[in-house]
């Protein structure tokens, strides 16, 4: 099976004290972030991995984004990815629509069955662009997969609905997937194996290579500004030992008419 | 024949960039410029010909950071100088004539009228967000002074119409027809992709929901449109623009997005998100019948089945509908572990549920998930012990009555919603809260 795996690189914001806007309030400051694969397509590109593994093929990873987005490329390589591709184009923060049309043209361009994204990105989350290269591909989608099972030229998924349903689909392939978290339990990547993966193709390639121009990615959405959100009431901390501290709030609990 | 004196014309002037101030944001003062007068440079700033400028202003419009501004050459200020000594300096009718297809974007927005809210339904059941929806689609109908609609689509489900009257709207489209019983990406995309480019809504607005979030990137990839997910405020700025407000990086961050260009302005917002509306059963409205032939060997030939996996042995617990919940996340540690939340909820009379990342490590069954990808649940008394409080989770919890924080992690984001924190070993400050309330409970009984 043909298999390409879509992955973004993000900034590891975790750490939720070290945000800062920067003055064009459009952009948070990176200067001081650590920046990581996002965390939904290291799941997909496991899928991808085992998927490999299992029934043979290719598996190519592509990214959209500036130079420095090699190394999740890197990363995916060292995960098993026979070669990666980067399109080399700054893309528009939640601008999903214009990632859509630079992968959907990609991935015509290459050999697929599977097409697997992350069901949604750390920083903006909007969980949207599968569907849209689904549809610009016009393959058939299945978003928030929680299990996979390949059969003779389609796929069974699990799929996530809300509050704890599933669901189960068989799709004729090619088809696209979004993978949730906790499909699987992504490999442990070190250093070596990523420098190891060094000798692995990693290509470069401009929009203009697949026919697209500046105009059909003209953003649809306009990012406004950027702005801290208001800041909640602080809870009220409860002080003292645990076991003070449980005394306090069983009595707050009780003067609270709850038993 | 009129005599027409040798017209000088008004310099425009001529885009620079203000230093500093580039974000380098991806070329789009390049992209928009008709004349080719910007090349980027390494930096991905621009850098301008002023030759080939025509002032027009393309640039400094679309510039995120404002960091373009037009200014005249020195042969442009003469004539402008000389213009301003003639007495014509005054008078500019240059101006709005210079943009052609920003007008004609303007033109083609303005046919586009009406907020217009998707009825998500199964089994002619609508989910509450759409109801939701309409309240606060009523308040942009209201400053836009446009008609509120609702797409009712589906199976036997034009008693939804009445619905949608009663919580706002003043009409409805419907589509009823066997072809819509099971909701499918392909038959939905088309029946609204119909519907809007026929009747042309300004706004669609779209919830959230599994269903919602495969419907509003399909329908807005086919038309083309930009479109905002997951919002948590909508409002109308001064020139009629959908102000659509998300929150971003892990809910730290609050992103404000427009579409400036096309049209519909899509926006698709979480289930209780926005309040719902009132309900009143005596208002009427409009409904309009509409019909697309659709087949099913149109769309059903790809997915091949659907049937629903949740475990007959599912519990008879629905989290939901829990006056007192305590939850448990990460730091948990082990499946047992949830035993020490079991017996507090035993005490209160709750119930236990989980966060994604402890119904991920098998600690507890899915339907016990709390969060975006679980139920939302709104109980008078929410207890997260050993949760950090990802947006995620706090997105399906964070309008509890009341909620408890028991993290050692002081910096832990749950502790920005909760209404009381204890910071401390949940092994330790749990069951001493279990003990206190069995000491009461007894005393109670004494």
């Amino acid at each position: 099976m043909d298999i390409i795996a879509c992955i973004k690189r993000i900034p590891d914001t975790s750490e939720a004290d070290t945000i800062k806007i920067d003055p064009s309030q459009m952009s948070i400051e990176k200067g001081s972030l650590v920046f990581k694969i996002n965390d939904w397509d290291e799941y997909a590109l496991e899928t991808a991995v085992q998927l490999k593994e299992r029934t043979g093929g290719s598996l190519i990873a592509v990214t959209v984004g500036p130079k420095e987005w090699d190394d999740v490329l890197r990363r995916a390589l060292a995960m098993g990815a026979d070669r990666a591709i980067r399109v080399d184009q700054d893309m528009v923060a939640a601008d999903c629509h214009s990632v859509a049309i630079v992968l959907a043209a990609l991935t015509r361009s290459l050999p697929y069955d599977l097409v697997l994204c992350g069901a949604q990105s750390e920083d903006f989350g909007c969980g949207q662009l599968g569907v849209m290269v689904a549809e610009m591909l016009g393959v058939p989608h299945a978003a928030l997969v929680v299990g996979l099972q390949e059969e003779e030229g389609k796929v069974r998924v699990d799929r996530e609905l809300e509050a704890g349903i599933l669901e189960s689909y068989t799709i004729e392939l090619p088809a696209l997937l979004t993978i949730q978290t906790g499909i699987n339990r992504p490999r442990y990547i070190s250093l070596g194996g990523i420098k190891r993966a060094m000798k692995k193709e990693l290509q470069v390639m401009s929009p203009g290579e697949l026919g697209l121009t500046a105009e059909m990615l003209a953003p649809q959405v306009k990012l406004e500004r950027l702005e801290f959100p208001p800041r909640g009431k602080e809870a009220v901390l409860i002080p003292g030992t645990p076991e003070e501290s449980a005394e306090h709030l069983a009595s707050i609990l009780q003067s609270a008419g709850i038993f | 024949m009129e005599q027409k004196k040798k017209k000088v014309k008004k310099p425009l002037g001529v885009a620079r960039l203000i230093p500093g101030k580039c974000i380098a944001c991806g070329a789009r003062c390049e992209s928009t410029c008709k004349v080719e007068a910007v090349v980027m440079n390494d930096a991905g700033e621009p850098v301008f010909d002023i030759e080939k400028c025509t002032g027009c202003q393309r640039c400094v419009r679309i510039c995120p950071s404002d960091a373009i501004e037009i200014y005249f050459t020195p042969e442009q200020q003469k004539i402008l100088d000389e213009l301003a000594k003639e007495g014509v300096a005054e008078v500019e009718p240059e101006v709005e004539e210079v943009d052609e297809e920003e007008t004609r974007i303007k033109a083609r927005l303005k046919e586009y009228h009406g907020v217009w809210v998707f009825v998500e339904q199964i089994d002619s059941e609508a989910a509450g967000v759409s109801w939701e929806l309409l309240g606060v689609g009523a308040n942009l109908a209201k400053t836009l002074d446009v008609e509120l609609c609702t797409m009712v689509i589906g199976d036997k489900v034009e008693e939804l119409c009445g619905e949608s009257f009663a919580h706002g709207a003043s009409k409805a489209y419907l589509m009823d027809d066997p072809v819509f019983h099971h909701y499918r990406t392909i038959s939905y995309t088309r029946a609204i992709c119909y519907l809007v480019g026929k009747y042309k809504p300004e706004i669609v607005l779209i919830g959230a929901t599994g269903l919602g979030r495969d419907l509003a990137g399909a329908v807005a990839t086919e038309l083309r449109t930009g479109l905002t997910a997951d919002c948590t405020g909508l409002a109308i700025d001064e020139n009629r623009f959908l102000l659509q407000t998300r929150p971003a990086f892990g809910g730290n961050i609050m992103a404000t997005i427009m579409t400036e260009r096309t049209r519909p302005q899509m926006a698709s917002v979480r289930p209780h998100v926005m309040p719902m509306p009132d309900k009143d059963p005596s208002r009427k409205g409009e409904i309009v019948r509409e019909f697309l032939a659709i087949s099913e060997e149109d769309i059903g030939v790809k997915v091949l089945e659907v049937h629903d996996l949740r475990s007959d042995a599912a519990e008879d617990i629905d989290i939901a509908a829990a006056d007192i919940i305590v939850a448990g996340g990460r730091g948990m540690k082990s499946k047992e572990n949830f035993q020490v939340l079991q017996e507090l909820a035993d005490e209160l009379g709750g119930v236990v549920a989980a966060s994604r990342s402890a119904v991920e490590a098998g600690w507890l069954p899915p339907e016990r998930q709390v969060g975006q990808t679980g139920k939302t649940v709104r109980p008078k008394i929410y207890i997260a012990c050993g949760i950090s409080g990802a947006i995620q989770h706090l997105v399906g919890m964070q309008d509890s009555d009341v909620i408890i924080a028991i993290n050692r992690d002081r910096q832990a984001p749950i502790f920005e919603v909760a209404t009381y924190g204890i910071e401390g070993d949940l092994f330790q400050v749990v069951p001493a809260i279990t003990s206190h309330i069995r000491e009461l409970h007894a005393q109670k009984k004494a």
